[in-house]
């Protein structure tokens, strides 16, 4: 039984997850449109199993788990097959650890993944060619977990000789007692383990985002795909105006949360992923309704879009990210990739998946022929997966640069230890211990070496003689082992992952430990945050008297419009107060942006950029020192 | 309007039941002789195909698991490789495991100097040891705590940036620093010492000098000199 408008479902929730991907600056929020597929998928398949339990008095779970296994899993092998040949036309680091990749997506295993990899910042900088199929992880859940309950539920409801309507009434009063259960059970645990610094386990764990599976169960209890008659004849006279008004309601809020419900908002995940469901709901059963409520057809066009959207939606990602590489226009990119995504989901689902339901093979598929070109085909995206690098080149050189970290600040510490040694001995060989008037003498070679160290020259004598603090995110990671070369008393504090947020708290902790230096040098941003120009603010009112600042203006050759933004407001800012200044890092990159690695922000281990990003530094605190500091 | 739910319902119940019938008569062929031959053999195509679909199914299942062992780290590869850095300024040798440094390895960098240290997932985990070619020794227990072996077996204790070493000309607890200024405490084999503020490693701001003679002087120094009292 075909309700028609239910592909108005679907084509909203892909629509708005297309619109995510392909146009985010004006469509931040349309990842919302995953959770409607979630609430409409728990929606069918505990309206389908109504239907079977009311036909056949019993649930056959086996066949449950087959059809479920079959409609999805061909289709995601049919799209890995073909994406990845396509993939060789990207930068390797698109396929850093493709191996891996496309196993989570095989193994369901793709939100498992991305919460593992989620508390590492640098892995996140590239996108993954087959990151959306988290979805189908919490979608493979829970067909298992709730086919498990719905064969508890009818077996002991028929243990205790439930029958015919006492088993549909009893059975929908459990499913409802569960859904319920689960539901809340899900949104506490959402709230409780929620943490703002760490949003990959609330987005992709299935216990904090199984949700919208179960509202989506609990709406099919009440207003499944069959219905009573007395419910069938209430819709089928059901007021339009009042019609209208529900669905503009939940239309209204799905748009909103699309246009304005950015992820890293902390109501996002929060409270925002729930509202996007039960607004999903009211969809799901004014469509309902619609059905009984109209004569005509629902329009050919929209029944293909809504059954070829999972596969649509399955290509759209590895198909945006190969065509926007070629085509830089992003309108023509999304439109091209769509059509694409679309024909790649027409021949799966009407020229592949039927075979997989029972149509007669054609003669060709028959043919040894046939069979031998799947199996070379598989090779090739074997070799691919596994010839494809591990890292990307990005965390290699992270990973690095922690090794040269290490190295420099451990030689710095011998050389330290062997000029303490040198300056003792120098003292007690150079002193006139008898004329104590003339005090302490040590060696003009020793004197030499204690001023400053070699690379230092630019850096001017008011600087180096005072304290310095550098607070910093990666891109500061990157050059810390020359940085230690210029600078060689700063206090370092550069870790991958720092946003402004965690920069302004280990700032404001410095400032109460009174360890904060005179000369502050704060590079972060590219790890974008919701009220970063606030951080700055405070960051500027709460440094202590005598501080001179340099803020060095983030630069992210993905996400240039939010970071330009940014860094008009920090010139802005820092324009007010002459003991800040800024490095404006962005404006000497942004036409070399070429010079960087593949994500358009980091450079660490190209040395000829991180020198030009350390002069900016270094002119940056000599500017800063010529004037008085924070009054 | 198409067929309504109660049609369709029929329908799908009529088809069942041939369903049934077919499959019934089907085991009955199987015993049948050779006047059922066309139709036993439809049996087994059919028979065949289910087992087939069944048979991919499982091997589905399979790699399904192992690809979720393999992506979520529990089944893992590793082995020992040689990796220069991207920058060419130093070579890795030891463990790697998916990409990532891991395990035990040796770091050397093009003039010779080592690093030796455990890596997990990409990163130094633990103790490090650096070796300077011909030079000091560097080892850093934890964050707080490292000691410096230097080429004469002088040794310098790093806890807490707080510096303490032992010499035959001097002995030394406090901070250390190249540039700026620091407090610390020397002191010296002949019995003089200093002890306070210090920059550029000469005495330098206020401190007490004793002299050889067992005298002490609380005064301001500049570097080294000590200035007139008041």
């Amino acid at each position: 039984m075909r309700i028609k408008w239910f592909s108005l479902v679907r084509i909203i929730g892909l629509v708005l997850v297309l619109f995510y991907h392909f146009f985010v600056k004006q469509f931040p929020g349309g990842f919302i449109g995953v959770d409607i597929f979630f609430v409409f998928s728990g929606y069918l398949i505990t309206s389908l199993f109504f239907i079977e339990l009311e036909k056949s008095q019993t649930f056959d779970v086996l066949k449950y788990y087959k059809r479920r296994f079959l409609r999805i899993f061909p289709p995601l092998i049919m799209m890995i097959m073909i994406v990845l040949p396509f993939s060789l036309l990207l930068p390797s680091d698109f396929r850093a650890n493709l191996a891996k990749q496309v196993s989570a997506a095989i193994g369901f295993a793709t939100n498992r993944f991305e919460i593992l990899s989620g508390s590492s910042y640098e892995a996140q900088q590239t996108p993954k060619l087959f990151v959306h199929t988290w979805t189908l992880s919490l979608e493979f859940v829970f067909y298992l977990i709730w086919g498990i309950i719905l064969l508890v539920i009818v077996l002991s409801l028929k243990h205790f000789k439930k029958k015919d309507k006492f088993l549909i009434g009893y059975t929908k009063i459990w499913v409802l007692i569960v859904s319920l259960f689960l539901t809340v059970f899900s949104i506490i645990r959402l709230q409780l383990t929620f943490d703002p610094h760490y949003l990959s386990y609330s987005y992709f764990s299935f216990s904090t985002h199984m949700f919208p599976f179960f509202i989506g169960a609990i709406t099919a209890v009440f207003c499944g795909i069959k219905i009573e008659p007395e419910k069938k004849a209430f819709f089928a006279v059901y007021p339009m105006k009042r019609w209208i008004l529900w669905t503009a309601l939940s239309s209204g809020v799905l748009l909103f949360l699309t246009i304005f419900g950015k992820f890293e908002s902390v109501w996002t995940i929060r409270t925002n992923l729930i509202l996007s469901s039960l607004m999903a709901a009211i969809l799901i059963v004014q469509f309902r309704i619609l059905h009984e409520r109209t004569t005509v057809d629902e329009p050919k066009g929209l029944t293909v879009l809504a059954d070829t959207s999972y596969s649509v939606y399955l290509f759209h990602w590895p198909v945006w990210l190969i065509v926007s590489q070629f085509i830089h226009q992003v309108f023509i990119a999304g439109i091209l990739s769509f059509i694409i995504s679309l024909l790649c989901a027409c021949f799966v689902y009407y020229g592949v998946e039927p075979y997989f339901h029972g149509k007669a093979l054609p003669t060709f598929m028959k043919q040894k022929l046939f069979y031998a070109g799947v199996g070379a085909l598989s090779l090739i995206c074997l070799f691919i997966a596994i010839s494809a690098p591990r890292l990307s080149k990005i965390e290699q050189s992270i990973n690095e640069a922690q090794i040269s970290q290490t190295m420099t600040k451990l030689d710095k510490q011998g050389q330290l230890a062997q000029n303490l040694v040198d300056t003792g001995k120098g003292i007690f060989a150079n002193t006139v211990w008898q004329n104590t008037s003339l005090g302490f003498l040590s060696s003009a070679d020793l004197q030499l070496k204690q001023t400053v160290l070699k690379d230092v020259e630019t850096t001017s004598d008011d600087v180096l003689n005072s304290t310095q603090t550098i607070l910093g995110d990666s891109v500061m990671v990157g050059v810390v082992p020359y940085l230690t070369t210029i600078l060689p008393d700063a206090d370092v504090n550069a870790e991958v992952g720092k946003n402004y947020d965690n920069i302004y708290k280990l700032f404001a902790q410095k400032v109460k430990e009174k360890t904060i230096g005179s000369y502050i040098v704060i590079s972060a941003g590219a790890n974008v945050t919701a009220d970063m120009s606030t951080d700055v603010e405070k960051i500027i009112s709460e440094s202590p008297k005598g501080s001179r600042i340099v803020f060095v203006t983030p630069f992210d050759g993905n996400n240039m419009g939010v970071l330009n933004q940014f860094n008009t407001q920090l010139r802005s800012i820092t324009k007010q107060y002459p003991w800040v200044v800024i490095a404006d890092w962005a404006a000497y990159i942004s036409p070399l942006q070429n010079e960087l690695w593949a994500d358009k922000i980091h450079f660490g281990g190209k040395p000829d950029v991180s020198s030009q990003y350390l002069d900016l530094v270094v002119k940056g605190l000599n500017q800063v020192s010529k004037v008085k500091g924070k009054p | 309007m198409g067929q309504t739910f109660k049609e369709k319902v029929a329908a799908l119940e009529l088809k069942r039941q041939a369903e049934i019938a077919t499959s019934e008569q089907s085991k009955s062929s199987d015993k049948s002789n050779d006047a059922f031959e066309g139709a036993s053999v439809s049996v087994v195509k059919k028979e065949l195909k289910f087992q087939h679909q069944t048979l991919a199914i499982f091997v589905s299942l399979f790699v399904i698991l192992f690809a979720y062992l393999y992506a979520t780290d529990i089944i893992t590869f590793s082995k020992n490789a040689s990796q220069t850095s991207l920058d060419k300024t130093f070579v890795y040798k030891g463990g790697m495991e998916n990409g990532n440094f891991s395990g035990d390895a040796v770091v050397s960098d093009k003039s010779g100097n080592q690093l030796t240290a455990k890596f997990k997932s990409g990163k130094i985990d633990g103790a490090v040891n650096y070796q300077k070619k011909d030079g000091y020794t560097v080892t850093q227990k934890t964050e707080k705590q490292t000691t410096v072996k230097l080429v004469d077996k002088t040794m310098i204790t790093k806890s807490n940036d707080q510096y303490t070493t032992k010499t035959n000309d001097f002995s030394y607890t406090g901070s250390w620093r190249f540039a700026g200024t620091w407090e610390g405490n020397m002191l010296f084999s002949n019995k003089a010492s200093y002890k306070g503020s210090w920059k550029n490693g000469l005495p330098n701001g206020q401190g007490i000098y004793t002299t050889i003679l067992g005298e002490t002087m609380d005064r301001k120094f500049k570097f080294g000199v000590p200035q007139n009292a008041n």
